[in-house]
């Protein structure tokens, strides 16, 4: 059966690479594929204390599973600041988020989903009293 | 005088018969080596493919119905508040009827993270069976198959024109095999060496199979055809619907969907609903789409155009109105797929592609064999073995 396999490979002549290559590049592609589109999804913007906060995701939100978040900060005067994360959807866990200086820290939170609540990222100012939070509903996480 | 000049140019006439037979022959000996890894592989993908959502079925139990409802009695309207139940941020695309009598409801909803996400719900009910994501057999089969997993404006075109060394393969196959129709009832020579009996073989399969080759090679010819620029003309266009800032309003619920489908009916009274379309845009309308009197087209020939927020109808379009480009499109996809007569079509189609597959791997097989016993490694001369007969 390997010599048969062997004479056929040798008889295909110049249209085995471009052949194989399109053949085993779809496998490799079916394997990793996401059916959704590598970029970032924005999931709209909050007011957190004094400061707007975009919160954008990139990736399938599954549960186990780590997905990329990014926070875009503004607050007059404080100029922009933006940071990238990565975080697993299990929880309950929450963390420190510094954005540097001129920005307020905040603190995260990953609410997943119950019976009959859906998926939530929340952020909260440390330095506000009574603290301050922005929840955005991300959806119901497999 | 005439009767001494004749036999010359007959004499001419068979050598230059021969020669057109050898060109045809290394014609196809080319074609079914040179591609036997694409034209296999596409040959297998679109095998299973015909039965992918089957293989779903077997796969996924959150598919199965509890009961099986005649398609006019399916529970849409609750169906689609179980699923915004369980979904309600989710942008919805469709609600499909089940592909067969046990099989569930299927919605297909787009997450806020953008990920489509199916969900599975009771016919009779709507009671919400499971959920599942959007990869599946069936389309992990029909992406390797259509466009080789390739962003489709790329592998569409590269796999379509693989119809037309199909063609070349079919008419060269049954002009190098002389008199081929006396081979549908030639048993293989199984007593003789394995050379002979895959020739046997391969062409016992080729005049079988022929009919489906040329199906198959001429909707592949039409798909070229469309992705290269000769679409059909999109369909009439409808009254815009109400203004609106979103694509399905909150107060759109399942019983305003049973009644846009009433509405539907209405307009077509033999409408057999098969898909429910929703709109992407906030300036779109509910596209209800099914089965009517027309033969051999897509289910979205059907259709008929909803307001969602005042449920009138804004258009229909029926599939026996098309025009003759359109009718030719629509045809492509249930000639293609097997799709138009049910189970027995599909079953037929399915044994047609495993009928390619073994023409695929038979003509390799022939070649391999050959080379083995000690034949040059270039394409063969055409043989005897092509005209053979049982007592050869």
């Amino acid at each position: 059966m390997k010599g048969r396999v062997a004479l056929w490979w040798q008889g295909l002549g110049w249209l085995r690479w471009p052949s194989a290559l399109l053949v085993l590049g779809a496998f490799g592609i079916a394997l990793a594929y996401q059916p959704i589109a590598p970029g970032w999804r924005s999931h709209g913007v909050r007011e957190v204390g004094t400061t707007r906060v975009e919160l954008s995701t990139r990736g399938l939100l599954r549960r186990g599973e780590a997905f990329d978040v990014r926070i875009e900060v503004s607050s007059d005067p404080a100029p922009a600041a933006s940071r990238a994360f990565t975080l697993r959807l299990e929880g309950p866990r929450a963390g420190p988020i510094e954005l540097g200086s001129a920005t307020p820290p905040f603190e995260r939170a990953i609410e997943l989903p119950e019976a009959r609540t859906p998926l939530a990222l929340v952020l909260s100012t440390t330095q506000a009293d009574p603290p301050q939070h922005g929840r955005w509903i991300l959806g119901r996480a497999p | 005088m005439k009767s001494e000049t004749r036999p010359r140019p007959k004499k001419n006439r068979s050598k230059s018969a021969s020669a057109r037979r050898r060109w045809w022959f290394q014609a196809h000996a080319w074609i079914g080596l040179q591609l036997s890894i694409l034209l296999g592989f596409v040959f297998v993908t679109g095998t299973f493919a015909v039965f992918s959502h089957e293989i779903d079925w077997l796969l996924e139990p959150a598919m199965r119905a509890p009961v099986a409802v005649p398609a006019e009695e399916i529970a849409w309207g609750a169906a689609f508040d179980a699923a915004r139940r369980e979904r309600p941020e989710a942008a919805w695309i469709t609600l499909d009827r089940p592909v067969g009598p046990a099989f569930a409801v299927q919605a297909v909803v787009r997450t806020t993270w953008q990920e489509p996400v199916r969900l599975w719900l009771s016919p009779q009910d709507g009671q919400l069976l499971g959920e599942s994501g959007w990869m599946n057999a069936q389309r992990l089969l029909r992406m390797l198959h259509r466009h080789l997993m390739l962003p489709p404006k790329v592998g569409v075109p590269i796999v379509s024109a693989l119809a037309l060394p199909l063609l070349v393969s079919l008419v060269s196959g049954l002009i190098v095999y002389r008199k081929f129709w006396r081979g549908f009832f030639r048993k293989p020579r199984f007593e003789r060496r394995a050379r002979l009996v895959l020739g046997d073989l391969h062409r016992l399969a080729g005049v079988w199979g022929s009919w489906f080759v040329a199906l198959i090679a001429l909707t592949g010819t039409w798909y070229l055809v469309e992705s290269l620029g000769g679409r059909a003309p999109a369909f009439p266009e409808t009254i815009p619907p109400t203004e609106r800032g979103v694509p399905v309003p909150a107060s759109f619920d399942g019983a305003r969907l049973d009644q846009a489908i009433a509405a539907a009916r209405r307009s077509i009274p033999d409408l057999v609903v098969q898909r429910i379309q929703f709109p992407d845009e906030a300036d779109g309308p509910i596209v209800v789409t099914g089965d009517a009197a027309a033969v051999l087209v897509r289910v979205r020939a059907n259709r008929v155009s909803v307001d969602p927020v005042t449920g009138d109808v804004l258009g229909r379009t029926r599939g026996e109105t098309l025009g003759l480009h359109q009718r030719i499109a629509e045809a492509a996809d249930p000639l293609h797929f097997g799709t138009f007569g049910g189970l027995p079509t599909k079953l037929l189609w399915f044994l047609g592609g495993l009928l390619m597959t073994a023409l695929a791997l038979t003509g390799v097989a022939i070649y391999t064999e050959r080379v083995r016993q000690g034949a040059p490694a270039r394409l063969p001369e055409p043989t005897d073995d092509l005209e053979a007969s049982p007592a050869a």
